[in-house]
C-alpha cells in the first residue's frame, strides 16, 4: 500500500499528512489559501466538498494545503455553527474515498485515527469502547445485536467500519478547531468573507419573552442556534419546558431545525409526542445530574424561575468562584 | 430515637477499626445519608484516606455513597462545575420482589448471586473482554449486588453509550432481522438465497442463541418439529455442520423464517436479568461506597473476589457489628434467619431476645425491634 501524496491529500486529516505538510515544507502559497476558501465555503454553504483531480500530483499537495487554510479560516470564526458544518462535510468526504479503498488502506485510516480497527477473517472487528463512540444509535448498530467477543464486535461489513471512521473523522476535525492563533492576513481576509455566509437565525415569536427563561433554557438555546449537537437528554429537558412555555410545535420545530442532524419529521414527531405524553418538566436536580444545569439559582424547577426572585441568585453564582472545599458533613 | 443512638454509636465503632479503601479517591465526590435519607448531604470531598476516615468516625453516617464518576473538582457546584473526567462503568442487581417481603430469604439472595456470577463471567469477561484485575463486586449491603468495573476503556464513555452497555445486559432492542435473514451471493455466476442464523461458536449473542438452539436440536422431537429428516443422525450431522458456520440451509425447512422466528422470541423473552438501567447510564451517580455500612441493615457492604462469589453467605460476610449480645424487643415477627454460626428467629411480636449485635441491629433496623434496657 502506497503512503503517497495522493493517499495524504485524501485524508488530510490524519497525522501521517501532517508529517508529510512538515518534511516537504509546504507553504501556505495565495493560491493553497484561495483553495482552502473554497473548501470552506463547499462545506458551510453546499455541506459538500469536491473532489480533487486525479491523477494530477501537482493537485495533490493543493489538496492537502487546502485543508490546514480551511481549518484556520474555520477556527479563526470559532463558531460552533461552522465547525459542526465543516466536520460534517469533511467526514463525508473521507467515507466517499473510503468506500473505494481495499480493505487495508480503510483499516490503516483507522487505526491512524485511533480506532482499534483489524481484519476479521473476509469482514472486520473494532474495539468495543470505539464501537460505542462512534457508532449511530441505530437499531442494526446495538451492541445487543453485534458478534461482540472477547472486547471485540466481530464480523463487522466494510460499510459498518466506514460509517465508524467517518464519525471518528468527525470528531478529531471538530477537536481544536477555534484555538486561537496568529493567521496570515490573507487567511483572516477569507475568514471575514466566509462569516458572510452565516444564515440568520430568526427568532421564534415566543409566548414568554426569552429574557424571563431561566438561564439553563437560555444556555441550551444558544447551544442549539449555534449548530451544536445536543446530547438526547438536553434535547428533551429543552422540547419539554418549551412545550410547558406554551409555545406551538411549529415553532419549537423551528428552534430546533438548526440542530446538525436536523430532520423536520423525526423533530415534529417527537414533540408531539412530549406534548401528547404531558411530560413533566425535569427539576434542577435531575437537569445537575444531566449535566445541563449551569447556575445555582434556587428555583428547584426550571418552570418555576422567576427573574426577580432567582435572576440575582443566578448571576452571583456564575460568577462566583468555585466551590471547590468541601461541606463538612454534621454528625 | 435511642435506637438510631445505639446504632450509631456502632457504626462509630465499625468505622473506628475498618475504613473503605477507595481507588482514586481525591476524583471522587461523596455524600452521606441519615436514617431518613440515604444521600443527604453531597458534593463532599477528601484528598486523603485520613481525610475520609476522620469525616466517618466524626459524622458516623447511616449511609455512604461516592461517585462513579471523577472529576477535576469534585465538590464544586453546580454539576457542570466539577469538570467530569470519566466514570467506572457500574451494575447494580437488586434481588426482584418476592413474598418473603423486608427479610429477604435466602433463595432469593442465591438468585441473584448466581446473576451477579453469569453477569460477570459470561458478559464482562468472555464478551466485553474486561480483565479480572478490573472488576470489583460487593454486596450492597441489603439484597443485591453491586459490580464495579475500572477498565480504562470506557472511562470516557457518555450516557448514550452506557445506555448501549446496559441494553446489551438486559437484551433489549435484539431484533430477529440481524440474528435469522436471507443472504444473496454469487454462486456459480448466479445469486443464489441462503438462510443465515446465528453460529454457536459466534461472539455475543449470536454464539449465546446459536448455543441455546444447539441444546434445544439434542432433542429428537424437536428436530422432528422442524423436518422429519433431521431424526437421521447424518443428515443432523450434515445440518448442523452448516449451523456451525451460520448456514442454516443444508435442509430444507418449511416455514423456516416463521419456526426461527418463534424459537428466537421464545428464547428473547427469557433474557431479562435484573440490573437497574438508570445505575449503568447515569454518569454522575453517587453509589454506596463498598465496605461501609448499609443503615436499612447494619451489613457491611462487603467486596469480595470473583472466585470467591458463589460462597458468599451476606448475613455471616457482611456482619459488622460483632457478636456481642444486645437485647431487642420485638415490635413485629421476624422469620428463621440464618446468620451462619448460629440461627436466629422465629420470633413473635413483644418476645424479648437476647440477640449477637449484628442480628439484633438488622432486626431493629428493619423496623421489627426495638433496643430493649441497657447495653448487655
Amino acid at each position: 500500500m502506497a503512503l503517497d501524496s495522493e493517499f495524504f491529500a485524501k485524508y488530510p486529516f490524519l497525522p501521517q499528512s501532517k508529517e508529510y505538510v512538515v518534511s516537504k515544507g509546504l507553504e501556505l502559497t495565495p493560491d493553497f489559501v484561495e483553495a482552502g476558501f473554497n473548501r470552506a465555503r463547499g462545506a458551510i454553504v453546499d455541506g459538500k466538498i469536491s473532489q480533487f483531480a486525479r491523477g494530477v500530483s501537482l493537485a495533490y499537495d493543493r489538496e492537502i494545503a487546502s485543508y490546514s487554510a480551511c481549518r484556520m479560516m474555520v477556527s479563526r470564526l470559532d463558531s460552533a455553527y461552522f465547525s459542526n458544518r465543516l466536520a460534517i462535510a469533511e467526514s463525508k468526504r473521507a467515507s466517499a474515498y473510503l468506500e473505494r479503498e481495499k480493505d487495508p488502506e480503510v483499516i490503516l485510516v483507522a487505526q491512524s485515527m485511533g480506532v482499534d480497527a483489524r481484519p476479521d477473517g473476509q469482514a472486520f472487528q473494532v474495539g468495543m469502547a470505539d464501537y460505542l463512540r462512534y457508532t449511530p444509535r441505530d437499531v442494526h448498530y446495538k451492541l445487543v445485536n453485534t458478534r461482540l467477543l472477547n472486547g471485540m464486535v466481530k464480523g463487522l461489513t466494510k460499510e459498518k467500519l466506514v460509517r465508524i471512521i467517518e464519525e471518528a473523522v468527525k470528531k478529531r476535525v471538530m477537536s481544536g478547531l477555534g484555538a486561537k492563533g496568529e493567521y496570515p492576513k490573507l487567511v483572516q481576509e477569507y475568514a471575514k468573507k466566509l462569516s458572510e455566509t452565516l444564515p440568520k437565525i430568526e427568532q421564534a415569536n415566543l409566548n414568554i419573552p426569552m429574557e424571563n427563561y431561566p438561564p439553563c433554557i437560555k444556555a441550551l438555546l444558544s447551544r442549539l442556534a449555534i449548530s451544536e449537537n445536543l446530547p438526547h437528554t438536553a434535547r428533551v429537558a429543552l422540547a419539554i419546558y418549551l412545550v410547558r412555555a406554551g409555545l406551538d410545535n411549529d415553532k419549537i420545530t423551528k428552534l430546533f431545525s438548526t440542530a446538525p442532524d436536523y430532520n423536520e419529521g423525526t423533530t415534529r414527531y417527537q414533540i408531539e409526542y412530549i406534548r401528547k405524553k404531558e411530560y413533566s418538566m425535569p427539576s434542577c436536580a435531575t437537569m445537575d445530574s444531566w449535566g445541563i444545569c449551569v447556575a445555582t439559582c434556587r428555583c428547584f424547577n426550571p418552570l418555576k424561575f422567576n427573574p426577580r426572585i432567582h435572576g440575582r441568585y443566578a448571576e452571583a453564582s456564575m460568577k462566583s468562584a468555585d466551590e471547590t472545599r468541601p461541606r463538612e458533613s454534621s454528625g | 430515637m435511642h435506637d438510631v443512638q445505639e446504632i450509631t454509636g456502632m457504626i462509630g465503632g465499625f468505622y473506628a477499626k475498618s475504613v473503605p479503601k477507595v481507588p482514586d479517591l481525591e476524583t471522587r465526590e461523596f455524600g452521606f445519608g441519615s436514617p431518613e435519607k440515604k444521600i443527604e448531604t453531597r458534593h463532599m470531598w477528601y484528598r486523603t484516606g485520613r481525610e475520609l476516615a476522620d469525616a466517618l468516625r466524626k459524622a458516623r453516617p447511616f449511609y455512604v455513597s461516592y461517585s462513579a464518576a471523577h472529576y477535576e473538582l469534585p465538590a464544586a457546584r453546580p454539576m457542570v462545575k466539577k469538570n467530569w473526567l470519566g466514570a467506572d462503568l457500574i451494575f447494580d442487581l437488586d434481588a426482584p420482589a418476592h413474598d418473603c417481603g423486608k427479610f429477604t430469604c435466602d433463595e432469593c439472595l442465591a438468585k441473584i448471586r448466581a446473576q451477579t456470577e453469569t453477569l460477570a463471567n459470561e458478559f464482562l469477561i468472555d464478551d466485553f473482554g474486561i480483565p479480572k484485575s478490573e472488576i470489583s463486586v460487593n454486596f450492597s449491603g441489603n439484597r443485591g449486588y453491586h459490580i464495579h468495573v475500572r477498565d480504562k476503556r470506557f472511562f470516557d464513555l457518555n450516557r448514550e453509550a452506557r445506555r448501549e452497555i446496559a441494553d446489551y445486559i438486559t437484551g433489549t432492542g435484539i431484533t430477529y432481522e440481524d440474528f435469522f435473514h436471507f443472504e444473496e451471493a454469487k454462486k456459480n455466476h448466479r445469486l443464489v438465497k441462503s438462510f443465515r442464523g446465528p453460529s454457536p461458536k459466534a461472539g455475543g449473542y449470536h454464539g449465546k442463541i446459536g448455543r441455546a438452539l444447539e441444546k434445544e436440536l439434542e432433542d429428537a422431537k424437536f428436530r422432528g418439529s422442524l423436518n422429519r429428516k433431521l431424526r437421521d443422525d447424518a443428515v443432523f450431522a450434515s445440518f448442523m455442520a452448516g449451523v456451525y458456520e451460520g448456514d442454516y440451509d443444508r435442509l430444507n425447512i418449511a416455514k423456516r423464517d416463521e419456526k426461527f422466528k418463534e424459537i428466537f422470541s421464545r428464547f428473547a423473552k427469557k433474557l431479562p436479568r435484573e440490573i437497574d438501567v438508570n445505575v449503568t447510564c447515569d454518569v454522575s451517580k453517587l453509589i454506596r461506597l463498598p465496605d461501609s455500612i448499609h443503615g436499612g441493615s447494619g451489613f457491611a457492604s462487603r467486596t469480595f473476589a470473583l472466585e470467591k462469589i458463589g460462597e458468599f453467605m451476606p448475613r455471616q460476610d457482611a456482619a459488622a457489628f460483632g457478636w456481642e449480645p444486645r437485647e431487642v424487643a420485638m415490635t413485629e415477627a421476624a422469620p428463621e434467619l440464618d446468620f451462619g454460626e448460629f440461627k436466629i428467629g422465629p420470633y413473635a411480636p413483644g418476645s424479648v431476645q437476647k440477640l449477637p449485635a449484628t442480628a439484633a441491629a438488622y432486626l431493629v433496623l428493619k423496623g421489627a425491634a426495638t433496643f430493649h434496657g441497657s447495653k448487655g
